[in-house]
């Protein structure tokens, strides 16, 4: 099989259209184990073709000079709209944490923290963090707290 | 319809109803005011916050966000070059050069004017056509609604921007992930690994917010720009608005014409308000004697691609509530919000809730009023509010984005799976693919899903009933040809094309 050296974007395309894939494959045998008929119908009905389209695009991610002049390919203009590269992967670790912090530590503790440690990252400054974790930390505490009397997760760990 | 619309006027003219219309223009123009904002990311925001209101107070806080990020987006297309949002986009073709001229405060009253006046248009054009859409919506039963929520999938997942197959894609993933949980109909667990929060399913909200909120923002961090192509600091809006608003009326065939095209584009399932300031910017610059006085700063160019604009909404609402099927990817997301409140978007909707109709066209024409009378006075400050750099905005914006999808059901796990979906669309979002389908998927799946076994319980367990009347066999049709054209379109073009050379 002939691949070309591929591009970032479409490592990434064959990254997320392949893992999509297995996650649909998968849903698709346990589709397969349902006792009552009616249940498998319509996840089967759109799982399978949503299985081949994603096998398709995985492909054509591999092969593209093979597939592009017979499938819809993506524009220039979204080619130049997707291209990004400064989010480092500390920013995305402190992205992803917010339900980790929350889940163990509850709201008050993760608000605060979570708003300082992304907006410091994002803006490479300690003090544009600080100034707006308080802001943030005390808008929210207002508006949900008081306000509007929601109570939040406290955290399994305090 | 007059007695909706004595609810909706009444709803409105409250005291304190009318003051979140309020801040729900003031929060829209804001929202439309920063690229990457916009109507979607507002509404995904704002629906898990609405979750404790009534269901009328809910729609018309957000009809009036709607509204005011229409206008917010030609503000910094015309002062800085920027459309906030994509809706705008056209605006700037003279918008801006009418700014460099010392005219912004021109625009900025034609923009103001042709969207208020617009947007009443697009209102009483889809009014007009209610009683025809309920004798259509009387035809409908079971069938016909297994045939439209799929027409509705298909239709939108091969029209919106990006691959056609990824779009088709995320349609089935939207399904599948639909049909997580206990099945309504069989209470077979489905896909639940076990899992007791899995049990009630993958909910819309969290999902919702982390594909459009959470992956829009973490896409404006990685690509870490500026949020104005042409940053002034000292934004100018000077004098001259009254005479835009006067340009409106001096070219009304042209607002006639660019407003109605705009009504009909919005009516159109998928084709979304991108579209619709497009084709009536250059079918201004085509019918007009001097055309290429367009893009040089002619007001008409704004006053056609604004007048669209805002009508366009008021047409999307016609397909979005009177069938279920969005007109766009606001659209998408407001459908949503009924599911959010209980409230089964599709044909019955007009039927039975005709009040929220009401009173979300009613809001809406409210909104975009105010909208214009705000916008246009507070044009120069709100546009300062693109200096605010990306790196405190998108902090905000994701932590309120967590904090508002933990209200709606109090429960924790709901952040991991908007955390999943937030990163899953800003994969979706680099790769080209669209996630209006998915969230579609999401809303009707289910829809479907019960439609078609109903259809199968009236009909004694056979498949005749989805083909025995002439609106299935259309819905039939109308889903193969969307589903099918786009795919060979290309494949018969590259052949006449080879053939031909």
């Amino acid at each position: 099989m002939n691949t070309r050296i591929i591009s970032s974007p479409d490592r990434l395309a064959v990254g997320l259209y392949g893992l999509l894939l297995v996650y649909t494959l998968n849903l698709i045998v346990q589709t397969l184990d349902f006792s009552d008929p009616r249940a498998r119908l319509f996840p089967l009905l759109f799982g399978v073709p949503t299985a081949l389209i994603l096998g398709l695009l995985t492909v054509r991610g591999l092969m593209p000079t093979k597939f592009d002049r017979v499938l819809p390919t993506r524009s220039v203009e979204e080619e130049s709209e997707t291209a990004g590269g400064e989010l480092g992967w500390l920013t995305v670790v402190i992205f992803a944490s917010f339900p980790f912090v929350a889940y163990l530590f509850g709201f008050l503790i993760t608000v605060p923290i979570y708003t300082f440690a992304l907006t410091s990252r994002a803006c490479d400054d300690v003090r544009t963090g600080i100034a707006v974790a308080v802001v943030v930390t005390v808008g929210w505490w207002v508006v949900f707290v008081e306000l509007l009397n929601v109570i939040f997760y406290e955290g399994i760990l305090l | 319809m007059a007695d909706p619309v004595t609810t909706a006027v009444g709803i409105v003219a409250q005291p304190g109803n009318f003051f979140l219309v309020c801040a729900g223009v003031l929060f829209g123009l804001l929202m439309g005011v920063i690229p990457g904002m916009g109507g979607v990311v507002a509404l995904a925001l704002l629906i898990p916050l609405t979750y404790g209101l009534d269901p009328l107070v809910a729609f018309m806080f957000l009809a009036a966000v709607l509204g005011g990020t229409n206008y917010g987006g030609s503000i910094t297309a015309i002062l800085l070059n920027t459309p906030g949002t994509a809706t705008n986009a056209a605006t700037i073709f003279d918008g801006y050069p009418m700014a460099k001229q010392g005219r912004a405060g021109e625009a900025l009253g034609a923009s103001a004017a042709a969207s208020a006046l617009g947007a009443l248009l697009g209102i009483v054009v889809v009014v007009a056509l209610i009683p025809l859409m309920e004798e259509i919506i009387l035809t409908f039963g079971p069938p016909q609604v297994f045939w439209l929520a799929l027409f509705g999938l298909t239709i939108i997942a091969t029209v919106v921007r990006g691959n056609v197959l990824a779009g088709l894609a995320s349609a089935g993933l939207g399904m599948l992930f639909a049909f997580h949980g206990f099945d309504p109909v069989t209470g077979t667990p489905r896909y639940t690994y076990d899992i007791t929060y899995l049990y009630d399913g993958i909910k819309l909200i969290p999902a919702l917010v982390g594909l459009f909120a959470l992956g829009e923002m973490l896409d404006l961090l990685d690509k870490g720009e500026m949020i104005a192509k042409d940053r002034n600091d000292d934004v100018d809006v000077g004098s001259g608005r009254l005479k835009g608003v006067l340009a409106v009326i001096e070219h009304r065939w042209l607002f006639l014409r660019s407003a109605l095209l705009g009504t009909v584009i919005g009516m159109i399932p998928g084709v979304g308000g991108t579209t619709a300031n497009y084709v009536a910017y250059f079918q201004a610059e085509k019918s007009a004697s001097d055309p290429e006085a367009f893009g040089t700063g002619d007001v008409r160019g704004v006053i056609a691609s604004e007048a669209s604009n805002d009508a366009k909404d008021g047409g999307g609402f016609l397909p979005t509530l009177g069938l279920g099927i969005p007109g766009s990817a606001s659209m998408a997301v407001l459908l949503s919000a009924f599911l959010l409140h209980g409230i089964q978007p599709g044909p019955l909707l007009l039927q039975n809730h005709m009040d929220i109709f009401a009173v979300i066209l009613l809001s809406l024409l409210v909104s975009n009023v105010l909208t214009s009378v705000i916008g246009l006075s507070l044009a120069g400050q709100l546009a300062r509010v693109t200096l605010i750099p990306i790196g405190i905005l998108a902090p905000v914006v994701i932590t309120v984005a967590f904090i508002g999808v933990f209200t709606v059901s109090n429960n924790i796990y709901d952040l991991f799976v908007t955390l999943g979906f937030g990163v899953m669309g800003l994969g979706m979002a680099r790769v080209g693919m669209s996630r209006v389908p998915m969230v579609l998927g999401l809303v009707l799946g289910p829809i479907a899903q019960q439609a078609f076994l109903r259809s199968h319980q009236i009909s004694g367990g056979t498949y005749g009933i989805f083909f025995a009347d002439p609106m299935s066999i259309i819905l039939l049709v109308l889903t193969l040809l969307s589903l099918f054209l786009p795919l060979l379109k290309p494949m018969v073009m590259n052949h006449f094309g080879g053939v031909r050379s």
